[in-house]
């Protein structure tokens, strides 16, 4: 009776969507769960962020100072080079990319099951945050939100076997979907004609074809490209920009068409 | 049984434990080697006191570790209600063994628990590789001579076998 029950909840679950409302309303209360087991772990940094050494730090800080001024010299040909994007947009009649807004989210969980790539965080719908918001790292994309409580959610990572993802080269600007294979290092290009320009390094960006992921972010780096004649694509794999496997803070970015939804969500830096 | 209360209270923080062990943050690569202690301990209980654990509260166990662990929801439910019946069939037996011997039939009931759980997640494309599963069964039979030593030292007064 139970063995039948379970594979009637497990059925129902994978088939139709009559369980997602009750799966949000549940976030909320299992996260706490993966809080409590990352406590542990929480002590381990805090002891270290502590007992650090002076001379460490001094060292640290030494370095950040002169990853801030190789940063800054960067940004100073940034607004340059924004201006001239903008006015060459308005030339062209096409719309102005506004800057995004984005939260900073503090990673409080992973995903138990190794085949599944999903991690949650802690914020929820008290922050603004929505479901399908994408999700990036200081390198690249990290995924999207899947399913949001009130102070917490769940984030679905880009090489999950379930997510795929339209990215374009940024070399040459040809369009191609990215999918998840179930490793952290890696995500397949499908349906690449052999003929394609596409090489080795190649860099992928979001091409926000997809209404879900604003254009533009970095997610992965081709790293193989193999023509098989006997077959009608060639096989690409590419390794994803974000630190998927070591990254404690994630920033949630909020795109335009939400900033107008959602004008009192708070944000910090740009 | 002389002082029930406490029994339950080491019942349920173990389970609590349990349950934090199966989500506490690993890599990828680790997770792979993480043991299955619900499975264990809701043996454990059941070889422990049988007339009151039974299938049922297996089942709820394992619907709790579907909820939290986010998987699809049923399947660790239905593979702990179905190792619970098989272990009140063959609790008797299992008593009388020796460790080695128990270790072998934990290894042989934890896969059965796998193949279930990997069966259902298969149904929404998260199925594992059988190694994985020979791997996390293997594991968690080495940890059950541990859990057993553990559990001796903790319940004395409740010394079932």
């Amino acid at each position: 009776m139970l063995a039948l029950l379970a594979l009637a909840i497990a059925l129902i679950y994978s088939k139709t969507t009559w369980l997602d409302g009750v799966r949000q309303r549940l976030v909320d209360v299992t996260v706490p769960i993966y809080w409590l087991a990352d406590i542990p772990g929480d002590i381990g940094r805090w002891s270290q962020d502590r007992l650090a050494s002076k001379v460490d730090l001094q060292e640290e800080n030494r370095a950040l100072r002169t990853e801030v001024l190789v940063l800054k010299r960067k940004l100073q040909q940034m607004a340059a080079l924004t201006a001239e994007n903008t006015r060459l947009r308005q030339l062209l009649n096409s719309a102005d990319t506004i800057e995004d807004r984005v939260l900073v989210a503090e990673l409080i969980g992973v995903s138990p099951d190794p085949m599944k790539h999903k991690v949650m965080i802690n914020r929820g719908t008290a922050d603004g945050v929505y479901i399908g918001q994408p999700v990036v790292d200081a390198y690249g994309l990290v995924g999207q939100v899947v399913e949001v409580g009130k102070h917490t959610g769940r984030v679905l990572l880009i090489t999950d076997s379930s997510h795929a993802l339209p990215v374009q080269i940024n070399r040459n600007g040809i369009r191609l979907v990215a999918e998840g294979q179930g490793n952290l290092f890696e995500l397949q290009l499908r349906f690449v004609s052999s003929t394609m320009d596409i090489q080795e390094g190649d860099l992928l960006v979001t091409s926000g074809l997809g209404q879900r992921f604003p254009p533009g972010y970095p997610v992965a780096q081709v790293e193989k490209v193999t023509h098989d004649p006997g077959k009608p694509f060639a096989t690409v794999t590419a390794r994803p920009m974000a630190e998927l496997n070591r990254n404690r803070h994630v920033l949630l970015v909020f795109d335009r068409h939400s900033m107008q939804d959602e004008p009192a969500a708070p944000a910090s830096g740009n | 049984m002389p002082n029930p209360m406490p029994l339950i209270f080491v019942m349920l923080f173990s389970l609590l434990v349990a349950l934090l062990v199966a989500v506490y943050p690993l890599s990828p690569n680790l997770s792979v080697y993480r043991p299955e202690l619900l499975c264990l301990l809701v043996i454990y209980w059941i070889m422990h006191s049988p007339h009151q654990i039974g299938v049922g509260i297996a089942w709820c166990v394992g619907l709790l570790q579907d909820l939290v662990e986010d998987g699809v929801w049923g399947g660790h439910a239905l593979a702990l209600a179905l190792v619970a019946y098989i272990s009140l069939m063959s609790y008797r037996r299992l008593r009388s063994y020796s460790i080695s011997q128990q270790t072998f039939w934990i290894f042989i009931f934890v896969g059965i628990h796998q193949l279930f759980v990997n069966w259902v997640q298969g149904l929404s494309g998260y199925a594992a590789p059988a190694r994985y599963m020979v791997i996390s069964a293997f594991v968690s039979a080495v940890c059950w001579p541990l859990l057993v030593l553990l559990m001796f030292l903790l319940l004395r007064r409740h010394r079932a076998f």
